[in-house]
């Protein structure tokens, strides 16, 4: 009976680690980390761990769990609401599309297809933070974000496939 | 199943269209963007302040090793720094005593004392599009929007808006910060205008000022929300709109001073026209 429970309880924790993990690493970007000019390009950790589920966990990272996610990094950290969240759907989306592409190619290809999506993400966001902001951006700190996030992404992989066999090998 | 595609294509169209839906919302200040913002904000803020806590320990590691490297240089400083404010506070003292003098010859109304509110930082706003704070206090703790946020080196911004137990401090850097100052020596008027950089601009400044480098920028209390004489920056440049170096640096700050202040106000007029005070 326990041994029931105790498996459904590990099954349910199992599925909710990509989300808890996405929020974890949404902390980065939010909390007060003493980094003089860094601050301005905190890697993207969420659309790295949105990518990476996308292509290992699809059903466990939907597009209104990216939605969610987003909107909620968008709340906390003040800046323009519901930008986050069209990022992440979008990149849930499109990473989900080309799933079979990703899984079947070599760590380097998943590399290089991060690299432009990252830089993707950074030309939208600065374009429509422009538009919102009603003022040209300097592009200089997206491009260093986008740069900053896609250099991280050998050792985030590592860390999120570490979390993946520990937390979910029942599900 | 062309269906569950269907239905997960609409999903993700809905989805889109919530988000920039939100955006234009919140674009035109829609009241309803702000309450939802501060309401996630008072819930997100016991939670970023516990999680804080370990990264407050690392920062105060960092800066007592970097402490600990300079201290023989730093002591130096300190002196020399100490012997030359020992004579500033004499100074003051005097300049205090005879300021007194003269304003009770004259009958001049001093201005209102301001009262302070401290409050902890326990999130910012990493990332190139805004540059804001937020913080542990909120209206329950008196803490309105508009109040000047300032530390022990100066102003580093203003209440944006405050929730229940929670407010967001706009930096001076931030694109939206409009701050009315003046040139500390010639009583020039400006506005700091920030640009999401490190060193706001200094804008709107008359034809006839003369800006120097090096100059102290100080609020000017024009907007009759900010008490006057708050230290900003000094001037670092001047080609075009001159920049300011803020004398605080945002992402160093852990805690905290709001300025609680109620500008001078002229009474309301009475009905019949006549302002109140005359009629008395």
């Amino acid at each position: 009976m326990s041994g029931v429970l105790g498996g459904r309880l590990l099954r349910l924790l199992g599925q909710l680690t990509p989300a808890a993990l996405t929020i974890l690493l949404m902390l980065p970007s939010v909390l007060p980390i003493e980094a003089p000019r860094l601050g301005e390009i905190t890697p993207m950790l969420t659309v790295m761990a949105v990518f990476y589920w996308s292509i290992y966990r699809p059903e466990l990272m939907p597009s209104w769990l990216a939605f969610v996610i987003g909107l909620l990094q968008d709340l906390i950290s003040g800046g323009p609401v519901g930008l986050t969240a069209l990022i992440l759907v979008l990149v849930a989306t499109y990473v989900g599309s080309q799933r079979r592409v990703f899984l079947s190619r070599s760590f380097m290809v998943g590399w290089g297809g991060f690299a432009l999506i990252a830089l993707a993400v950074a030309a939208a966001s600065w374009a429509i933070a422009s538009l919102y902001l009603g003022a040209v951006l300097r592009p200089a700190p997206m491009l260093l974000q986008a740069l900053a996030t896609t250099l991280l992404y050998p050792a985030l992989v590592w860390a999120l496939g570490r979390a993946q066999i520990a937390m979910m090998r029942q599900v | 199943m062309p269906i569950r595609i269907m239905a997960q294509r609409f999903a993700t169209l809905l989805l889109v269209a919530a988000a920039v839906g939100l955006m234009l919302l919140g674009r035109v200040d829609n009241p309803l963007v702000e309450r939802f913002r501060l309401a996630v904000a008072d819930l997100a803020t016991p939670v970023l302040a516990i999680v804080n806590e370990p990264i407050g320990t690392i920062n105060r590691v960092i800066r007592e090793v970097d402490e600990a490297f300079y201290l023989r240089e730093r002591n130096a400083t300190l002196r020399e720094e100490n012997a030359r404010l020992l004579q500033w506070q004499s100074v003051a003292r005097r300049l205090e005593q005879e300021n007194a003098q003269l304003r009770a010859m004259v009958k001049a109304r001093p201005d209102p004392l301001p009262a302070y509110i401290t409050a902890r930082v326990v999130g910012d706003s990493a990332g190139p599009f805004v540059r804001t704070l937020l913080l542990n206090a909120g209206q329950r703790d008196g803490v309105k929007a508009g109040q000047a946020a300032i530390v022990a080196e100066g102003m580093i911004g203003r209440v944006l808006e405050a929730g229940e137990r929670s407010a967001r401090v706009l930096l001076v850097t931030d694109l939206n910060s409009r701050v009315p100052v003046m040139l500390e020596s010639t009583r020039q008027r400006g506005i700091l205008a920030g640009d999401n950089g490190p060193r706001p601009k200094l804008v709107f400044l008359a034809a006839s000022a003369r800006p120097q480098i090096g100059e102290r920028i100080v609020t000017s209390g024009h907007d009759g929300l900010l008490p006057p004489g708050l230290p900003i920056g000094i001037i670092v440049s001047l080609g075009g709109d001159p920049r300011i170096e803020p004398f605080a640096a945002a992402e160093r700050i852990e805690y905290l001073r709001l300025v609680r202040y109620e500008a001078p106000r002229l009474p309301p007029p009475a009905r019949d026209g006549q302002p109140v005070a005359q009629r008395r």
